[in-house]
């Protein structure tokens, strides 16, 4: 009996390359209900299924897609590490199942000749197959299963066509055991050269562990000779081993010699591989067919018209993403309104009220508001991605993003950050390179995001004149908020380069990236990755976020006492509870009465405000924030929209006697609210607090500060390490300082 | 009287969110030293989650005496 | 050079340049010595540059594809 029969779990590992329909397949097969993690220590995912096969359960680990099973980082290992049963928290894998685009044969083989060489049981799914068929392309499958030893099986992943056969080849494969053919697409010299260094390291290894250690397999062994990075010799290779880094060179020369250089004999002998097992099994037409993505992509990398309509494209998502998603929200941020208001009616006034009217509810509402916009982008990237055009986007703004020390791949991530930094970084998967995905999370917060424009539009609404300039032509509100777009992009692209320059300095990863036939997006897939991702999203508001929402509420509330309120303001206020409560339901004294006690209210709150936690912490770090033009007040509400910046408005008018629940999407409250702040004066000199340069010096501040905590969740939880997101509060804090301290300081010598 | 159950469940409720949050950096700074070196493209932090099997590479490269400098291959030679 | 063929010009690859990682991603990607390949065009900004070969297409920089040595058709 074969060991792997009487195991209850098999593992199933599938590989392919981009842009293959991996993704597809892998729900084709385990359906929706997917676990994501990471592994520890790299920022790759790791993705598990699971489904039935032959009455065992079978868990599927989805690899990320990668061209070459060559690594040359941790991240890369992965894969590597996984397919040799060399990871502890994936079991051994039991089979490989491995995808190809059949329309593009040559090159997918190229990985399915390394995976091959892994010695495991495994079946090859030949997907889109259709659209080879659409270029003329005729396989001829039974010849190609033939020639190269392995089950293949015709698979239309889209449409589930195929995916029983596929699991009825993986179980034979899996019964019955057989490694596949096993003819090493090398030539004889190089294969000697690795058996010798095999029988270097197994002596070294036995001597070294009295033969407890596994010995390296062949295919590491083989990547040690061919890796030219020195990745492999750093990991592989324990400390002075300068005499096997001597064997290693030595036989890197002697194959030189051969006629064999390496790294290019990999390539040369893997597609030799190709083209032998390939040889009769693609009839192609004489003449090229144009066919219809030829058309689509000659007409959208065009100059001018693929231009136009990258841009025409940028304008709808970005106008749906504001559009549609305003009712959404609104209605969001009704229901939680409502849901407040019914809350707060059935409790009996209290600290418990206010957890969760003010700290749960609004904390998490706020940040669950931009539920829809993220959805909404989440949706047009994911069509992006699944329709091939992601691809051509990074081709045509490639040259812009390397002045930044970028590549085209980090703008649409960039882009979408715009609306929301949480989609923008998660849409930095598609940046394989691990620096230039680490500056494109770190610089994306930068964006201003919608949530910046409450912010923006409130404080240009009461301070900046609506002067019309150059003839009428501008107009001096819409350039301060154009500036203040304006801060963040170019603050990004400095942000951008030094980092490039400094902590993520390293060469400048190649740029060459396929460009993937398009296809219609599978509206399956689009919606599956938009749920996933808005889940993730909504499952982190309400654990992590809402952490954060309670302890920022037991802040501002704690400890709830004021000498003020307990002296003055409370007995007015029961003062004027009693004769409102004397007077009958229609005495005209009323009207002039309740608002006296609702002011009376906002007073007691603004006073128990002051004297929480958080006030004190405000009033501590005045003298930091006083050279930025603001008061403790303004301090105050900065620490408080910490959790969401947009809370930093309803902070404000907690502080400014508006009572809780202002509303600043409201023209009334906000006017309501600038009227306050034009009036605040400082408590010392008793001159006004606001002005233009201190209005801009908040913009500013908030422009480039990281008052998101979504945003630092969302980065740890895509770099897998908290480094990261402490390291972007860090700068991002000190540069929102330095930059709000810069126009203040300059503001006011104008 | 609701005063003081209600200050309870806060109590709670705040310790709790506080110990989660404390929790989650913690954890953070034990288990995760080795991640996210993205300054050093050649450090040999090895993504292994296992004891690493690592082998040691050592000259015995054809007839060299394996005069070894560190000397440390008693094991070796008792096998 | 590859990066410096006219847009629709067809060529064989007969060398690629160097040994490090780009090289051998350029290798990896199918630009193997003896493969033939156009260019299809550029991107609007005048690089990167689109190539087929192998029955795809592939875009590098026009950096990148100077490393690969070339003979014209």
């Amino acid at each position: 009996m074969h060991p792997t029969t009487l195991r209850s779990t098999l593992t199933v590992a599938l590989v392919g390359n981009p842009n293959t329909g991996k993704s597809t397949l892998f729900t084709a097969l385990a359906g929706v209900r997917q676990r994501v993690g990471n592994y520890p220590g790299v920022t790759v995912e790791k993705k598990l299924g699971s489904f039935l096969l032959d009455g065992h359960r079978c868990q599927v680990v989805d690899l990320p897609g990668t061209y070459s099973l060559a690594p040359r980082s941790p991240d890369e290992m992965v894969a590597v590490d996984v397919l040799l049963g060399r990871r502890s928290d994936v079991a051994p894998v039991d089979a490989v199942l491995s995808i190809v685009d059949a329309s593009n044969l040559e090159r997918n083989l190229y990985l399915l000749s390394q995976v091959l060489e892994l010695g495991l049981p495994t079946v090859v799914a030949l997907n889109m197959v259709d659209i080879a068929r659409s270029k003329g392309l005729k396989i001829d499958v039974a010849r190609l299963r033939r020639q190269m030893g392995v089950p293949v099986v015709e698979v239309q992943a889209n449409r589930q066509i195929g995916v029983a056969e596929l699991k009825a080849a993986l179980a034979s494969a899996v019964e019955s055991g057989s490694t596949v053919g096993g003819e090493s697409p090398f030539p004889p010299e190089f294969q000697r050269e690795v058996a010798h260094l095999q029988g270097v390291l197994a002596a070294s290894t036995e001597r070294q562990s009295n033969g407890g250690a596994s010995p390296l397999p062949r295919y590491l062994v083989e990547r040690l000779l061919l890796d030219t990075s020195g990745y492999l010799q750093n990991t592989l290779v324990a400390h002075r081993s300068d005499a096997m880094l001597g064997e290693l060179r030595a036989s890197r020369d002697r194959l030189a010699g051969a006629g064999f250089p390496v790294p290019a004999i990999e390539a040369q002998s893997r597609y030799g591989w190709v083209g032998r097992v390939l040889s009769d099994v693609i009839a192609r037409p004489p003449e090229r067919i144009i066919t219809r993505s030829d058309h689509l992509d000659r007409l959208l990398t065009h100059k001018i018209w693929g231009t136009l309509v990258f841009v025409l494209a940028m304008l709808l998502i970005f106008s749906s993403v504001f559009v549609a998603a305003a009712p959404l929200m609104k209605a969001i941020d009704a229901v939680i309104g409502r849901f407040g208001a019914v809350l707060g009616a059935s409790l009996s006034p209290g600290p418990l009220k206010s957890l969760l009217v003010d700290g749960v509810i609004g904390g998490v509402g706020s940040v669950l508001v931009f539920l829809p916009q993220i959805l909404i982008l989440f949706f047009f990237l994911a069509i992006l991605e699944d329709c091939g055009y992601m691809a051509r986007a990074a081709y045509l703004m490639d040259k812009l993003m390397v002045h930044v020390g970028l590549s085209g791949k980090s703008f649409i991530p960039l882009l979408s950050s715009f609306a929301c930094a949480i989609p923008g970084v998660m849409a930095t998967r598609v940046i394989e390179n691990r620096r230039d995905r680490l500056t494109t999370i770190l610089v994306a917060p930068l964006m201003s995001c919608s949530a910046r424009l409450p912010v923006y539009t409130v404080l240009i609404g009461a301070f900046v004149p609506a002067r019309r300039l150059a003839g009428g032509l501008l107009q001096l509100q819409g350039l301060t908020l154009f500036a203040m777009y304006l801060v963040g992009i170019v603050a990004a692209a400095v942000v951008a380069l030094v980092l490039k320059k400094t902590l993520l300095r390293g060469p400048t990863p190649p740029f060459v990236m396929e460009l993937p036939s398009y296809k219609w997006p599978s509206p399956g897939i689009v919606l599956v990755r938009m749920a996933d991702r808005g889940w993730s999203f909504v499952h982190r508001a309400g654990t992590l976020i809402l952490a954060v929402s309670v302890v920022v509420w037991a802040a501002s509330y704690y400890p709830h006492r004021s000498v003020e309120v307990d002296d003055t303001l409370a007995p007015a206020r029961d003062a004027l509870a009693a004769r409102l409560q004397g007077l009958n339901e229609n005495a005209p004294e009323r009207a002039r009465l309740e608002p006296r006690l609702a002011e009376a209210e906002n007073a007691i709150a603004a006073a128990y405000q002051r004297d929480s936690f958080l006030g004190r912490m405000g009033r501590a770090i005045e003298p930091a924030v006083r050279p930025l033009g603001w008061d403790w007040r303004i301090g105050c509400a900065a620490i408080a929209s910490f959790p969401a910046r947009e809370v930093v408005m309803g902070a404000l008018g907690v502080i400014y006697n508006l009572g809780r629940g202002l509303d600043v999407g409201e023209q009334s409250d906000q006017d309501r609210l600038a009227a306050r702040m034009h009036a605040a004066r400082w408590d010392d000199s008793g001159e006004l607090v606001y002005n233009i340069p201190v209005a801009l010096s908040i913009m500013v501040f908030f422009a480039l500060c990281a008052q998101c905590a979504s945003t630092l969740v969302v980065i740890r939880r895509e770099t897998n390490s908290w480094r990261w997101p402490a390291f972007t509060f860090a700068y991002m804090t000190i540069l929102a300082y330095l930059g709000a301290l810069a126009t203040y300081q300059i503001g006011m010598r104008l | 009287m609701n005063f003081d159950w209600q200050n309870l469940t806060v109590l709670v409720v705040v310790l709790s969110a506080g110990g989660y949050l404390a929790r989650v950096a913690w954890q953070s700074v034990v288990r995760r030293q080795a991640a996210g070196c993205g300054s050093c493209g050649h450090c040999p932090t090895s993504s292994l989650a296992v004891e690493p099997r690592l082998v040691a590479l050592q000259p015995i490269s054809g007839g060299a005496p394996a005069v070894s400098q560190n000397g440390s291959q008693p094991e070796a030679a008792a096998k | 050079m590859l990066a410096d063929l006219p847009v629709g010009a067809r060529a064989r690859v007969s060398s690629i340049l160097g040994a490090d990682e780009l090289s051998v991603r350029l290798l990896e990607m199918g630009l193997t010595p003896g493969v033939e390949v156009a260019l299809v065009g550029t991107a609007p900004l005048g690089d990167p540059l689109e190539l087929e070969l192998r029955g795809y297409r592939l875009s590098v920089r026009r950096s990148e594809a100077a490393r690969v040595q070339i003979e014209r058709l």
